[in-house]
């Protein structure tokens, strides 16, 4: 297998960059929705709960289409975004973060809701007899206590963002250097005769990475795991 | 303290409806299990709201539904040690130890140190531990700590030996009563074993089915024939204080001295106390017989001359109150008893019990 071209490596690089950028970015909206979900009872709960898992059963394509009507050029908050704060973010490699971030939000929301609703909550009340204010206790007990959880949460997100492509080629485009993520190259080797060579060396790309953010994925999830079990006894 | 409580509480088809008002600096609930008792403690906590009254702790107004006022439980400095420890398993036992410390308004003007909670619950070698480590004892007494080093200026304390074998029992029970007297915190003990509230206070409250049954002294209690009858299924224990003379290691059995009395007891102490020393001893009411007059011909070591201050009847027993040199004493009797002794108000009797029927329960005193 011959080594990889400047474009291939550019493509691997935003791969990674969008992945990054989308782990850090849906981080502190996963784990308030989380725990909004997994522990708050109020009105609209249930709209809540549709909008953020909405984009896990829409085709991505769908997704792609909504965020261009609402922040394309002429969409109705991209309009503004634009005239006021000169922020574009249709074909940019930003907006292939944002499309990355909503479809991968739902993933993250839904590992940290599981893993803050299974912190005994009795533990939760001990801390406020003892005078730990709710925010207090939601640092204090709830987070470190569902850390694993939450950090599987991120990876997930992480991992989807590596392989996102309806959204992002429909928001982002295909631009080669700045919104052509590895997905999205695979794609357009594929689209040209004579290509194969270049898509299968990032085919096999692709397939290593996604085994690397597993194999770390799987070795932080056992690292929880063995915490936890030593949490559960007592 | 001074509580004032009023309140009711719907959970499904079970309903809370207290009203009590203590005083006391300890109190004792006594009731079955289901009959509300945790509710309130969680009502009194700020863990549950109730949906209609008030709850007054020493002048301040926690909750009271007309005026909308509902105190948050972290507000309202109000310490619970809980059935199960509900220790924080990803902390030491140090941290845990110190989890209300980290709240300094709160502690800043606490009478005692860390070191003295260490002391007086014996914890200090189990600091450097991991929780995961501790016994259920050990946890106990952990969690105890971890309520008083917040500086609460009520300790409700919901079972906290249930559960535990009777050995991890002797382990925490005197300390709770050792723990009141030296710190002086109020404390509200929740048990349904009224040999374990006894230790701590005659103070008693005895709820049933979400409401109070009865308030007071467990002799004004034990006097009424309708809080007697709530008391039945209690195994009705006396506590008499007595001092240390000498140890007859011959006869394996130590001879205590009542107080203004020339009057003795005689049982096996499993410890060597020295003499001189004062222990609280346990007697069960149902362990203890009556004759008109003073036996020698019996194995029962310990008599003792009484008079008959009341006999209360339930249809489940008649209970029999005495003025003794030990003390006030009551005494299980049987109807048919009663008529063969002829008791009345005022008789004068002998009461008997074996020297294994009586337990120390407490001290010696150092405090």
């Amino acid at each position: 297998m011959t080594p990889l071209s400047t474009t291939e490596w550019l493509a691997i690089g935003l791969s990674l960059k969008v992945a990054v950028w989308v782990s850090l970015l849906t981080a502190i909206p996963a784990v308030l929705l989380g725990w909004l979900l997994a522990r708050r009872e109020f009105r609209g709960k249930i709209i809540v709960e549709s909008l953020v898992h909405a984009p896990l059963v829409m085709p991505p394509v769908v997704t792609g289409y909504l965020l261009l009507v609402l922040l394309g050029r002429h969409g109705v908050i991209g309009q503004w975004l634009e005239s006021w704060f000169g922020i574009r973010l249709v074909f940019t490699w930003q907006g292939a973060v944002l499309a990355a971030a909503i479809v991968a939000l739902p993933l993250a929301v839904r590992s940290v809701r599981l893993a803050i609703s299974l912190v005994d909550q009795r533990l939760e009340e001990a801390a406020q007899t003892l005078g730990y204010r709710p925010s207090r206790i939601f640092l204090k007990v709830t987070l470190p206590l569902a850390w694993p959880g939450i950090l599987g949460g991120i990876l997930l997100a992480f991992s989807r963002s590596l392989g996102e492509f309806g959204a992002t080629i429909t928001f982002a485009g295909n631009v080669e250097g700045s919104t052509q993520t590895l997905p999205l190259a695979i794609y357009s080797a594929l689209q040209v005769p004579g290509e194969e060579a270049v898509a299968m060396r990032l085919v096999g790309a692709s397939l290593l990475l996604c085994f690397l953010s597993l194999l770390i994925s799987e070795l932080l999830t056992r690292k929880a795991k063995r915490k936890m079990d030593r949490t559960i006894k007592t | 303290m001074k509580l004032d409580v009023d309140i009711y509480m719907k959970q499904g088809r079970f309903l809370l409806d207290a009203q009590f008002k203590c005083f006391e600096s300890a109190l004792g609930i006594f009731g079955p299990s289901g009959c509300g008792k945790s509710t309130l403690f969680r009502a009194l906590a700020g863990l549950a709201r109730p949906h209609g009254g008030h709850i007054v702790l020493d002048g301040k107004t926690l909750f009271d539904s007309a005026g909308h006022i509902f105190v948050p439980p972290h507000k309202r400095n109000i310490g619970l040690v809980f059935q199960d420890a509900r220790l924080f398993p990803h902390w030491s036992v140090e941290k845990n130890l110190r989890a209300g410390e980290c709240l300094k308004e709160r502690v800043a003007d606490r009478p005692f140190g860390f070191d003295d909670i260490a002391g007086l619950l014996n914890i200090g070698h189990l600091i450097g531990r991991s929780v995961e480590d501790l016994s259920g004892g050990e946890k106990q007494r952990i969690a105890i700590g971890r309520a008083l080093l917040s500086n609460p200026r009520l300790l409700l304390m919901d079972e906290p030996v249930t559960g535990l074998d009777v050995s991890l029992k002797a382990q925490i029970l005197p300390f709770l009563a050792k723990v009141h007297r030296a710190l002086r915190i109020p404390t509200i003990l929740i048990s349904h074993d009224l040999g374990e509230i006894l230790q701590l206070t005659d103070q008693l409250m005895l709820m049933r089915e979400g409401t109070v049954t009865g308030f007071g002294t467990l002799d004004q209690l034990a006097t009424r024939p309708d809080t007697l009858q709530e008391l039945n299924g209690a195994d009705l224990t006396n506590m008499i204080s007595a001092r240390i003379r000498e140890h007859c290691p011959g006869h394996g059995t130590t001879r205590l001295e009542l107080p203004g009395s020339e009057h003795t007891l005689t049982m096996e102490l499993t410890e060597q106390r020295q003499a001189g020393q004062t222990v609280v001893l346990g007697i069960a009411a149902n362990q203890i017989a009556l004759a008109p007059g003073r036996i020698d011909a019996i194995s029962m070591r310990n008599q003792l001359p009484g008079t008959v201050e009341k006999i209360v009847h339930t249809p489940a027993r008649s209970l029999c109150s005495l003025s003794t040199p030990a003390g006030p004493l009551f005494v299980e009797i049987t109807p048919g008893t009663e008529t063969d002794l002829q008791l009345h108000e005022g008789k004068q009797v002998w009461i008997l019990f074996k020297s294994r029927a009586l337990e120390q329960i407490g001290g010696p005193e150092h405090l």
